[in-house]
């Protein structure tokens, strides 16, 4: 199936030099500790949580993301948290390019690879790391600090489970996919 | 739902309401309050005290057994010059140590030692525990995930071989079906007027759907495309007509090709416009080509599929090429060999395609 042409109104979407189209009614805390990459699109209602705080004076656990990443409506991302040797702490977040994030998912995770697509409602557990080439499912629950490899198919809930195997040629197809998605979200006025 | 009052850090109003189980409060929708509501008192009463319950039955039922049993026990008089006191005795033997002899002299009181019947026991332990189906999350094995490497099970010529390193996801020879065979996608609308339907299709009404079909290599693709055959043996499937059963791709050209014209290429487009002249083919753009199809939906159903059997041929791009792709494709694929070892042979390939169109539903 072709993907549909997705039109925003041009003044609910702030673009960047670099392409990133940031929706105006998403909760964007602590912006200079956030990164991201060119040509990503965060959608209205999502949040994305840069201002908590790391050990130490002054730090502040950063949020890292590639390019071509889609972070839909209602998605949430919270730095993943500790209590280590009794000083409670958050740590940074990667993710990688060509990462779509479904509605209404909340993402703790440390890290995520490349080519990761992570459906609707779901829920990725603290410190949980996915590989590069991964497809989440609708609603999966993914356990904290679960280590997801690359090509796997991911669903389930408590905890998730891997149900399959992607093919060699995904992320040509999730690359694909991810730039398909930012060319077809198109402003009117 | 718990609640109850607590006092808080905050000076101004100290109290809100807490569930002890989800560890929400009411502070998240602004409810606090500078004297407690006293709900933690009215919900205590609400809940039956049933660990309490428990507790008074289990001491009535071993007080009944204790009287029972002290005054006939053989080992009060014998223990109890040594010191202990034959209370704590008669505890012993009437819990745990009866003998044999013991319970044979009590013969009448044997009642006294019935089973005990909990009161308040809860067979569904999903509502006491914080964690339910615990039984489940017993440790399970993860399978060692691992590279493989595959080979056609015809030509035993290696498609995919990964690379050691285990962090990459790079392959040194990947040779995948969507690289020689053409890109199948359904068309959401249409550059000219006709009038595409999306999901959900209608039962018993003729409607269009467009396919739009890309070409992954450098070479004509010559197309052609067929149905099952419906009849009365199985009228619950869709009837598909395809209004251009066979039509040509033309070939995917670099982005700095587009430029410089050869002769090869206007030879090209006389062999398209002639191939491509059929009603059904509504759209060639670039390397893809656009065409509908005529569906009738027999009944309603979640995901009406599509079986079209997609054939192919091309001139070959080289001999590796060639072979890979046939034996790649599907398992009703077909190539001639000796003929693609000569320049300028023809491939061939078919594959079946199934469709998912998704639903369709009755309409009033």
């Amino acid at each position: 199936m072709e993907l549909p042409i997705t039109y925003y109104k041009k003044s609910e979407y702030i673009e960047t030099d670099t392409g990133n189209k940031v929706s105006r009614q998403s909760v964007i805390s602590g912006s200079q500790n956030i990164v991201l990459g060119g040509k990503t699109i965060i959608q209205t209602g999502s949040m994305i949580r840069g201002d908590l705080r790391r050990v130490g004076a002054g730090h502040h656990a950063a949020i890292v993301m590639g390019r071509y990443c889609v972070l839909a409506k209602r998605a949430v991302l919270r730095p993943p948290y500790k209590t280590n040797k009794l000083t409670f702490s958050y740590y940074p977040m990667k993710i990688g390019d060509y990462v779509s994030i479904g509605e209404d998912t909340i993402v703790e995770a440390a890290s995520i690879g490349s080519y990761v697509r992570i459906g609707k409602n779901c829920i990725i557990g603290r410190f949980a790391i996915i590989k590069d080439c991964c497809y989440i499912e609708d609603n999966t629950v993914i356990a904290p600090n679960s280590v997801i490899s690359s090509f796997s198919i991911v669903s389930g809930q408590s905890p998730a489970k891997i149900s399959g195997q992607l093919p060699e040629g995904t992320h040509e197809s999730f690359e694909a996919y991810s730039k398909d998605y930012y060319s077809k979200f198109l402003s009117v006025r | 739902m718990e609640a109850e009052s607590r006092s808080d850090d905050a000076p101004a109003k100290p109290f809100y309401l807490s569930c002890s189980v989800c560890f929400w409060d009411s502070r998240e929708i602004g409810w606090c309050f500078e004297k407690a509501t006293g709900l933690s008192a009215q919900v205590e009463a609400l809940k039956s005290n049933t660990a309490e319950k428990e507790f008074n039955q289990l001491v009535e039922h071993f007080e009944g057994i204790q009287k029972s049993s002290l005054p006939n026990n053989h080992f009060s008089s014998t223990f109890g010059s040594l010191g202990y006191s034959s209370r704590s005795l008669g505890r012993f033997s009437s819990f745990g140590m009866s003998t044999r002899s013991q319970l044979e002299s009590r013969n009448g009181k044997q009642s006294s030692l019935q089973e005990y019947h909990a009161v308040s026991y809860v067979e569904d332990s999903d509502l006491a525990s914080p964690t339910p189906n615990i039984q489940n999350m017993i440790p399970t094995r993860v399978r060692l995930a691992m590279k493989q490497a595959k080979r056609c099970r015809k030509c035993r010529h290696i498609m995919i071989k990964p690379e050691s390193k285990a962090q990459t996801i790079r392959f040194k020879i990947k040779l995948v079906a969507s690289n020689y065979i053409p890109k199948i996608t359904l068309l959401r609308t249409l550059s000219d007027s006709t009038p595409l339907t999306t999901a959900p299709y209608p039962v018993n009404e003729p409607f269009y759907i467009g396919l739009r079909f890309t070409n992954p290599i450098y070479t004509i693709v010559n197309m052609e495309l067929s149905t099952p055959f419906t009849d009365d043996s199985n009228p619950d499937n869709p009837t598909v007509d395809l209004i251009a059963s066979t039509f040509a791709l033309p070939p995917y050209t670099e982005l700095w090709e587009y430029e410089d014209e050869e002769d090869e290429d206007l030879e090209n487009k006389e062999i398209l416009a002639k191939a491509n002249n059929s009603k059904g083919v509504v759209e060639v753009r670039g390397n893809s080509v656009s065409v509908i199809a005529y569906v009738v939906a027999k009944k309603p159903s979640e995901n009406m599929i599509l079986p079209i059997l997609v054939k192919y041929n091309h001139k070959s791009l080289d001999v590796d090429l060639g072979e890979d792709e046939a034996g790649d494709v599907n398992d009703s694929a077909t190539s001639d060999a000796a003929a693609a070892t000569a320049a300028n042979a023809i491939v061939y390939g078919s594959f079946w395609v199934y469709i998912n169109l998704g639903r369709v539903s009755q309409q009033e």
